[in-house]
């Protein structure tokens, strides 16, 4: 995670305070939905996406923050779900119970843990006006949105 | 760009590392499961709600020769003995059938239907095939639906539930494929235990004969396209009759179907 000014988004000048609660609400409503959307992970994909649609027009501050959050959730959304079918191939009992499941479960809900630790911590930031970028999502939202 | 490869790079290395770490332990033993801990979990909660509902025959005259026969399979396929249990039950229909958790149902007219106990043995030899090869949560699952199976792991599952799902799992057949698979496996079973599987194919000829009976029906309806399997089950056979194998002791078939008659 990087905490960096608004000049690395080339914005200049802080915010206003609507465009700052808009860019956290994506973080906050991306760790909600991946709380309660489980264990259907296609939810919280979905949820992002149709938030980051409704915002796409807003200002360039609020599309980076929307399209980080999406961004952030593609990833998950593969991992998670492969735990999802591999679990429902477990319950069907089309594969037996094994300590990889549980591995590979464990690791997945590392990995999740850590999503929500830093969408929180990113949606306080935002909500702050401090500029945040994710490890690897940061990067890849400044080549979506194009203008770093 | 180079940055967005490496941070990747880093990503995926890190879910691997950690994954790899967990790994490393034997999860299984940490809790104590098995492979198969949800049928167990799923047979075990409905066997307790089921065992309540069924008319078992207890007699050892009758039970005592269906364990034998069970363990003679087992013994002789490597199977885990323990893991299946096989019941005698009080039902007029020719009919039997498996259930979650390893148990193998089998009708007191099944039993008295059953010429010999080669006949019986291919009968119970396909029913642990179904067992062995999962087809009982399959069918289950695929059918009844996983909020059946959700139900069952949660316990609030009603006794109504746990009827139909019995009546179920007794009365419809599996599909071409999975019985294919099962009189395949029965066969390969009969053989590593020296047995025919000839009055196998006998028994389904002959239930394909009857079928026009009403009593008969239950059996030929969850076994369809008996004939053809018996043809099958001829093409793979390779033990005749007469060097079949005999499980019981003289006489042991006759003293239990003596046995049934008093029931």
């Amino acid at each position: 995670m990087v905490c960096e000014s608004f000049s690395q988004l080339n914005i200049g000048v802080k915010p206003y305070e609507s465009e700052m609660e808009s860019a956290a609400n994506s973080y906050l409503m991306s760790m909600f939905v991946m709380m309660f959307g489980l264990p259907l992970p296609i939810v919280n994909l979905l949820a992002t996406v149709i938030f980051y649609l409704v915002n796409r027009r807003s200002t360039y501050f609020v599309r980076w923050h929307c399209t980080q959050a999406l961004v952030s959730q593609v990833p998950l959304f593969l991992i998670n779900a492969v735990l999802f079918w591999w679990t429902v191939r477990v319950l069907i009992g089309w594969v037996p119970l094994s300590s990889t499941y549980f591995a590979y479960l464990f690791t997945v809900v590392l990995f999740n843990a850590i999503e929500i630790v830093a969408l929180i911590f990113a949606a306080v930031r935002v909500r702050k006006g401090i500029q945040v970028e994710l490890f690897l999502f940061g990067p890849l939202t400044h080549k979506m949105c194009g203008r770093a | 760009m180079k940055k967005i490869a490496f941070q990747s790079l880093v990503a995926v290395a890190a879910f691997g590392v950690v994954f790899f770490l967990f790994l490393r332990v034997n999860w299984l033993s940490v809790f104590g499961l098995s492979a198969n801990a949800i049928e167990e979990k799923v047979g075990e909660l409905y066997w307790n709600i089921y065992k309540n509902e069924a008319d078992f025959i207890t007699k050892p005259a009758v039970t005592d020769p269906l364990d034998s026969l069970l363990t003679v399979l087992c013994e002789a396929n490597e199977l885990n003995r323990s893991s299946v249990t096989v019941h005698a039950v009080r039902d007029g229909e020719v009919n039997a059938y498996a259930l979650p958790g390893g148990h193998i149902v089998v009708n007191s007219a099944m039993l008295r239907d059953s010429k010999n106990e080669a006949e019986f043995c291919g009968v119970l030899a396909h029913e642990l095939a179904h067992v062995q090869k999962g087809h009982v949560m399959k069918k289950t699952i695929s059918e009844l639906g996983i909020s059946v199976l959700f139900s069952l792991l949660s316990g609030n599952v009603a006794v109504d539930v746990v009827r139909e799902v019995a009546d179920y799992l007794s009365s419809t057949a599996y599909s071409r494929q999975l019985e294919q698979e099962a009189d395949d496996t029965a066969v390969d079973y009969l053989h590593q235990a020296r047995i025919s599987p000839l009055p196998m194919a006998g028994f389904f000829e002959r239930m394909a004969r009857k079928n026009e009976i009403p009593e008969l029906m239950e059996w030929v309806n969850t076994h369809p396209h008996l004939e053809k399997r018996a043809a099958r089950i001829r093409r793979q056979t390779r033990i005749s009759v007469a060097k079949s194998r005999c499980v019981l002791s003289s006489g042991g078939w006759e003293c239990m179907q003596q046995a049934l008659s008093g029931e």
